[in-house]
């Protein structure tokens, strides 16, 4: 160990103790440093000499100790600088609210702000440390353990007020914990977790980008990475203005259990969104393959270019404006469809919902497959088109002609689209 | 050792230390390094409580080595206490060597 580390653990462990006995130890040290590297020993001599700093703590008494106020003072608000290379980037906010943004140089920072009562700033810590080129910071909660080791015995009532605020204090009564990162950009790995604080990033440049929320929202912004992997429990997730360099492994992740999900303004390879019942949303997006998958939450999707489509929902409505793309496949348990796209394969299921699709001048193929919804497929710009339709009980109506029967086929034009449309007891209307 | 016996102890080798002149800290832990196997750090904090019980009083000296030096010069309440310590613990001495003795 050198000097200065022997001295930064010295300067940890006095934290505790009153300010002056701190500074005078500190100098009493420092000058012993000073005298004994003067005689021409080594700092490693020294520090064997100086011995153990929990033996030397040990010889000072419980009054020695700074009161339990001054300690959550000097540490429930902090603002911390690292430089250095590191690997990966690890932040764990816990219940604390979350904002990251890029750092305007090639230093990590983190203020941590905890704005609660005494209890909560003694519940609460912010912690640090670095493992394998790993850098790892973020919030943890105290356990008695740690008082212990941390504001030494004598505290028992003081944990008492502690774990009562713990027990009883509910999560909207809380002051906000904030912690503010900035990272810098290159650094490959970058994971954020928090567990019921808001997640929120920004402006990041990394290759590897992770987030996971349980119950906060999560919100990220302007983010430039290669692969980018997102999941809420039951937060909501906002992704926007995302641009992961396009190549062959950009891929986008994003999970949530029950909240709802908004992307917008993302060009990457891949994309897949999928949440149990929160609403999906996509806009501005550029993708090869998109899949978007939900329970009982609506699809929504704009302005795409994705070469393969797939949206599915259980019970939700699918909504697909400006869709440009090559395949495009959509179902629905119970949902109404409506769809307008340039794709020029279609596959579309509903069980329940009526559908009304709007297809492009390219449009080769379009399958359609209701269980009593009714179908209302408009083929405007399509130079001609071979359609078998069929249904159970309903009418069929093919551009401005009713069909006797419950089948029909009909071609006109080039006849180069091919369509067929299936329908247990609605409607089919092509126009 | 006892923790009791050895903090009393080990205040006595200070004290007396003092005695025959000031030293300064660094001085005082090399002395007192060279009879016992003590960890040096743990006399500093002896010293800051026999200043607080105002057995010692400290006064700085520029040094050539770095940082100034803190001297400890007794006090007349040190040197009182610095005897009273010494009786006991010749009595005490006594008393355990005739007992290992035996």
């Amino acid at each position: 160990m050198k000097k200065s580390e022997y001295m930064e653990a010295l300067r940890e462990r006095l934290q505790y103790y009153n300010r002056a006995l701190e500074m005078e130890i500190l100098e009493d040290y420092e000058q012993h440093f000073a005298e004994g590297l003067a005689e021409g020993r080594s700092e490693e001599e020294i520090i064997a000499e100086l011995g153990n700093i929990e033996d030397m703590l040990q010889e000072f008494s419980q009054e020695d100790l700074k009161q339990e106020l001054e300690i959550v003072e000097s540490q429930a608000n902090q603002n911390n600088s690292y430089q250095q290379l590191y690997r990966a980037v690890v932040i764990e906010g816990l219940l604390a609210d979350v904002d990251v943004s890029a750092s305007p140089d090639d230093q990590i920072r983190i203020a941590y702000d905890n704005n609660g009562s005494k209890a909560q700033k003694l519940r609460y810590r912010f912690y640090q440390y670095e493992e394998d080129g790993v850098f790892y910071a973020g919030v943890k909660e105290r356990k008695e353990a740690d008082f212990r080791r941390e504001v030494g015995s004598g505290i028992e009532s003081l944990w008492e007020m502690v774990s009562m605020f713990t027990n009883f204090t509910s999560w909207s009564s809380m002051g906000s914990i904030n912690l503010n990162v900035q990272i810098p950009a290159g650094i490959p790995v970058i994971r954020l977790r928090s567990t019921s604080g808001d997640l929120k990033v920004r402006g990041l440049e990394t290759r590897e980008l992770e987030t996971k929320c349980t119950s906060g929202d999560l919100q990220i912004q302007g983010v430039t990475c290669q692969k980018l992997s997102a999941g809420t429990q039951s937060g909501d997730q906002q992704v926007s203005g995302v641009s992961l360099a396009v190549h062959e492994e950009t891929e986008i992740k994003l999970h949530s259990t029950s909240g709802d999900m908004e992307i917008q303004g993302i060009s990457a390879a891949k994309i897949f969104l999928n949440t149990s019942s929160g609403d999906l949303s996509g806009n501005q997006l550029n993708t090869g393959e998109l899949k978007m998958h939900t329970s009982s939450g609506d699809v929504e999707l704009r302005d795409a270019e994705s070469v393969r489509t797939v949206l599915r929902s259980g019970s939700g409505d699918i909504c697909v404006r400006s869709l440009q793309g090559v395949e495009l496949s959509v179902e629905t348990g119970s949902g109404d469809l409506e769809l307008q796209t340039d794709a020029e394969s279609l596959e579309v299921k509903t069980g329940s919902g009526d559908v009304n699709l709007e297809a492009g001048s390219r449009a080769g193929q379009v399958h359609m497959i209701t269980g009593n919804g009714d179908i209302r497929l408009n083929l405007g710009r399509v130079e001609g088109a071979a359609i078998v339709a069929r249904t159970g009980y309903g009418d069929i109506r093919i551009r401005g002609q009713e069909a006797s029967g419950r089948s029909h086929s009909v071609s006109y034009g080039s006849g180069v689209c091919k369509v067929s449309l299936v329908t247990g007891s609605g409607d089919i209307e092509v126009r | 050792m006892n923790t009791q016996l050895k903090k009393g102890a080990l205040e006595l080798c200070v004290l007396s230390q003092l005695v025959s002149g000031d030293k300064y800290g660094y001085e005082l832990t090399e002395r007192i390094s060279e009879e016992m196997s003590i960890a040096s750090g743990t006399l500093y904090p002896i010293l800051r409580r026999l200043k607080e019980e105002a057995y010692v009083t400290t006064y700085l000296v520029e040094s050539e080595s770095g940082p100034a030096r803190k001297y400890y010069q007794l006090t007349q309440k040190g040197r009182e206490y610095q005897q009273t310590m010494l009786q006991e613990w010749e009595q005490f001495r006594t008393a355990v060597n005739r007992l290992v003795n035996r």
